[in-house]
């Protein structure tokens, strides 16, 4: 049977409910949504007084209302020991979102810890140690000491380059601004660690260098631009599962023709149409579906070309556009430099972009048509570009993003309404550390070294490997066998005797094992392989701030107390810091222990006004009381001044006296990047990229598509997305998708003896994993799609080692075989395997 | 006074956790497991009214029958759809009805006859009527609120209860 919650009744929000601001800790886009949170004794009353929204609820309300939230959006939790009601729903005067709610975020509240309604009772309440065989708990001062002990004791003897760290980079859940800086000042500052990788790939690198290298961020328009375009070139992103209301609350308007009104009142005389748009994926997904409802099939051009050369799909756009002189040549005159060497590298003709591509020559040129062909009149045709995974995580990652920046930038599309050339994004971003210029570029291949042998101890932050890396069964394999060999040295001396301990532990790393730490809010895959395990606050029990995909920057508030002994990452990684200074300096390392000071932050707070309000640009302005005030809005960075002293000259801030705590001044942020046509190089001109087509890049790849008969195309779906960790824990998610899916033409799956839902086993040279067959009609033959990162069928088993010269991975790639392991079994046979696309 | 009132709390958290609770009719159910969730009656506090939908007769195969449940501002409808279904009443037990108003965010869902779907104009979330409701693809962070259906001796269809919260009321039964 289909999961029902069988309620018919919630509390209804009284009058006096405390609010509170929260912006969605899941993805990117970062929806705003408000916490109420009231005594468990009671609730509110259907007549007007008697409630929050004011309005008589005794009444049906309409469609589209704010007076209303779903079970999923309702729970019992503890606010600072108290009992206490909990709704967290969709705001609707938030800009991003306008009181959507993705079925990621909308479920918030229900997955939050609440021991009255027994949700996610996974969650971590106290550090665990390695004891006895088995992780029992401990106290933070028991733990925090043996992990600074055998810590020093490494650094001491080895080095900085013994230590190994796995950290996020993100803003949201597990990341924001306080956290990246715990764990930078911790790594970067007291430290110099160069062994270090970031949560989703094998290096400490960027995914988008290649825009970066030209001088472009990647976050540089605002979600009104898709409002405002002529046409979107959507590349490798299914925006609708994966931005969904960034998608829906500002895409779709526009392909709707709804937002003329706007455009006119941005662009005088100039002709405005409902949007045009172009989508490069080699599968058709939801997000093709609905653009095609939405603007009709005639607006929609689905380019799905073979897997893997969009690079040359991109160069040939560049070079048609120059011939055509369908560029904005005083932008790339005043603005930039290098076009005439990048037309001359970049030359492809359209015939050859077809061979390789797959598409036909006039889709080819249809779409750099809409893109840059002059409107009537001869205005500039406003072209906004949008990329992600499929582009990211796809061949020569960092040739095709500057392939795609070259178009973007010929055609004046950067810094202006309308345009812009960005990533959309997977988590928030809230990145705030010291330089990481030690660590080199290219950056250390992680992954690699532990698997050959190096590194003695692992700090690993709100990651995991053994579901999101590449070569992953590899990776497992070895871990394994590593920190066994400490657990089973820590097994042979009693718990309570910490030098025989610290000295069994460094003896076994000595025999080639690894002393594994993971901080984390759940018990983790990689965490079983660990020795000592901290648990973690996660968004709402704990003040935390991040920036979404137009870098909108807003405060969550701390609306319930965290599980247990749980605390904020960089209160942990500040009492770290301060047990590893104790620790050197009673092992007579005195200058290694003056390092380590500057870590006597109480409160979250203190961790970012010492981080962000001293390092960032226009960090100055930004306090928590002036965000609080700002709600659910925030500002979009970096600040430029306050509204009543009104914007000062921007720059990196150090050491600017923060603002007194009661102010609450409105924060002036940037809508766009680069409007004043000034770029990121000394010279504030943008780069052209000479970015030839080179075939397959990552080594192995071809290799691998000559000798295997799928395309395995990963991805992820609407329900799981930057929610999975949680995810796991929740009856509704589970119910849904217990296992990965696969989806298969279905001739392909007959041709296989595979019937729907059936279990199959995805095997290469590189390993092995499972998946449950989806019958996908619209599926292309021979290629498979598959869900990525879920815990009961990991994707990463089946990815090769190969990656780009930058170290960044190729998990798009990947061939692979299939064969039936079993009929489906009973969890599976009450789901539905009809198509997701919508029909009118 | 002080021990006295950690016994007042305990005895709260008590309270809460049993499935006695009265503000929190949701925390009442999820202390059943989901088994017991799936099998036994909606245990909820609401009294749903017991109201004639239809008889028999009036269904035609894979043509929902326009209704209204628990009162006249819920739509919904009754399908037969021809073939048995697990939670489908009457002889052939392939009769269901469904709320039509999205969970996600209220629009009214449109029945598409070829694959047996709910389907919404707004969002393009989908549910399969063939699977209790189960959101196919979606944006709701429930499945279709289904009817529990009786069908007595003359055919006549009863709906006696529904099993998810409707959208736009915190009380199925307003």
């Amino acid at each position: 049977m289909t999961y029902k919650r069988q309620i018919g009744h919630l509390p209804i929000i009284p009058a006096d409910a405390k609010e509170h601001n929260v912006v969605c800790h899941y993805c990117i886009v970062g929806c705003g949504y408000k916490a109420y949170t009231w005594d468990a004794r009671y609730e509110g009353g259907t007549a007007p007084n008697q409630n929050k929204f004011g309005v008589d609820l005794s009444k049906q309300q309409e469609s589209d209302t704010g007076n209303w939230y779903a079970p999923s959006m309702y729970n019992i939790v503890k606010q600072n020991g108290h009992d206490v009601h909990l709704v967290v729903k969709p705001d609707k005067n938030c800009v991003v979102n306008s009181g959507l709610g993705s079925p990621r975020g909308a479920r918030i509240a229900e997955m939050s810890y609440s021991r009255q309604r027994n949700t996610q009772l996974q969650r971590l309440t106290d550090p665990l140690v390695w004891r006895y065989g088995q992780m029992q708990p401990t106290s933070w001062d028991d733990a925090l000491d043996l992990v600074a002990r055998v810590t020093a004791a490494v650094i001491a003897k080895q080095g900085e380059d013994a230590l190994f760290v796995s950290a996020y980079d993100h803003g949201g859940a597990g990341g924001g601004y306080e956290n990246t800086w715990g764990t930078g000042k911790l790594y970067f500052g007291a430290m110099k660690i160069k062994n270090i990788r970031i949560h989703n790939r094998p290096a400490y690198n960027s995914e988008v260098h290649g825009t970066r290298d030209m001088g472009i961020g990647e976050l540089n328009n605002c979600y009104e631009d898709a409002e405002l375009a002529d046409t979107i070139v959507a590349v490798g992103t299914n925006a609708l599962e994966t931005q969904t209301n960034y998608f829906l609350n500002h895409w779709i308007p526009n392909l709707r023709g709804s937002t003329s009104d706007k455009k006119k009142a941005e662009f005088g005389n100039e002709p405005v149409d409902r949007a045009r748009i172009v989508i490069v994926d080699p599968r058709r997904t939801v997000t093709v579906n609905a653009c095609e409802v939405e603007a009709g099939k005639d607006n929609v051009l689905h380019l799905a070309l073979n897997s893997g050369t969009d690079l040359i799909l991109f160069n040939a756009w560049f070079t048609y556009a120059a011939d055509k002189g369908w560029i904005d040549k005083s932008f790339i005159q005043a603005s930039t430099k290098d076009f005439d060497k990048a037309v001359a590298a970049n030359k492809v003709s359209v015939a050859d972009a077809a061979k390789v591509t797959g598409l036909s020559e006039a889709d080819i040129v249809k779409a750099i048509t809409w893109i840059a062909e002059p409107k009537a009149g001869g205005a500039r045709r406003r072209a906004m570009f949008a990329y992600e995974k499929g582009l990211i995580w796809g061949n020569d990652n960092y040739r095709t993003n500057q392939a795609l920046v070259n178009v973007a930038l010929a055609t004046g599309n950067i810094g202006r309404p309308g345009g812009g050339c960005v990533r959309m994004g997977g988590h928030q971003e809230g990145y705030s550390r010291p330089s990481d210029a030690h660590v080199g570029k290219p950056a250390a291949y992680v992954d690699q070294l532990l698997i050959g042998g190096k590194g003695a101890v692992h700090h690993i932050w709100g990651c995991d490997h053994y579901k999101t890396t590449l070569n992953a069964m590899e990776f497992k394999k070895v871990y394994k066998k590593r920190t066994d060999i400490v657990k089973d040295a820590m097994n042979a001396v009693p718990y309570g005797d910490r030098n025989a301990m610290v000295k069994a532990i460094t003896d076994a790393i000595a025999k080639g094992g690894l002393f594994a730490v993971n901080i984390d809010i759940v018990p983790t895959k990689i965490g079983e392989a660990c020795h000592v395990v901290l648990p973690a606050a996660t968004s709402g029990e704990m003040n935390l701030t991040s920036m979404n995909g137009e870098r909108r920057m807003r405060l969550t508030e701390r609306y319930m107390d965290p599980p247990g002994q749980s605390m904020p990452d960089c209160l942990i990684a500040a009492r770290l810091a301060n047990n590893l200074e104790r620790v050197f300096r009673e092992i007579g390392k005195k200058d290694v222990a003056d390092k380590f000071k500057g870590f006597d932050w109480k409160t979250e707070e203190d961790a970012f006004m010492d981080g962000y309000a001293k390092h960032e640009k226009g960090g100055e302005f930004v306090t928590y009381a002036r965000l609080r005030a700002m709600g659910t809005n925030g500002f979009q960075e970096p600040a430029t001044g306050l509204e009543a002293a009104g914007a000062v000259a921007g720059g990196t801030s150090t050491g600017a006296s923060p603002a007194a705590s009661s102010d609450q001044q409105k924060i002036v942020g940037t809508k766009r990047l680069y409007a004043d046509g000034k770029f990121n190089s000394k010279d504030g001109k943008a780069s052209f990229a000479a970015s030839a087509w080179r075939g397959l890049q990552a080594p192995g790849k071809q290799a691998e598509k000559e000798k295997f008969r799928f395309l395995i195309n990963n991805g992820r779906t609407n329900l799981v997305w930057q929610s999975a960790y949680l995810d796991v824990d929740n009856e509704l998610v589970m119910d849904r998708w217990p296992y990965p899916f696969i989806e298969m033409n279905p001739s392909d799956m007959t041709e296989l003896g595979l019937k729907e839902g059936d279990l199959v086993e995805i095997y290469n040279d590189n390993g092995s994993t499972q998946a449950m067959t989806l019958p996908t009609p619209t599926a292309k033959r021979k290629q498979a799609f598959m869900l990525f990162g879920y815990p009961t069928g990991v994707q990463g088993n089946v990815v090769s080692k190969g990656v780009n010269e930058l170290i960044v991975p190729n998990y798009k790639q990947t061939w692979g075989n299939i064969r039936k392991i079993a009929d489906a079994p009973e969890g599976v046979k009450h789901l539905s395997f009809k198509s997701s696309e919508y029909v009118t | 006074m002080k021990s006295c009132d950690k016994l007042v709390d305990a005895g709260r958290r008590h309270f809460l956790s049993s499935a006695g609770a009265m503000t929190a009719a949701a925390a009442a159910v999820s202390v059943l497991s989901t088994e017991a969730k799936a099998d036994q009656a909606p245990s909820t506090l609401i009294r749903y009214p017991k109201s004639r939908l239809g008889n028999v007769a009036d269904l035609k195969v894979n043509e929902p029958l326009a209704v209204n449940y628990p009162d006249d501002d819920a739509p919904g409808v009754l399908i037969k759809l021809g073939q048995r279904v697990v939670g489908g009443v009457g002889a052939d037990g392939d009769i269901v009805g469904f709320t039509t108003v999205c969970p996600h965010k209220g629009f009214p869902l449109n029945y598409v006859a070829s694959d047996k779907t709910m389907n919404c104009p707004g969002h393009y979330s989908r549910f399969d009527c063939e699977k209790g409701g189960q959101q196919i693809w979606g944006q709701a962070t429930q499945n279709l609120p289904q009817y529990t259906l009786r069908i007595d001796e003359k055919g006549d269809i009863y709906a006696e209860g529904v099993d998810e919260l409707l959208y736009g009321r915190l009380s199925n039964v307003l």
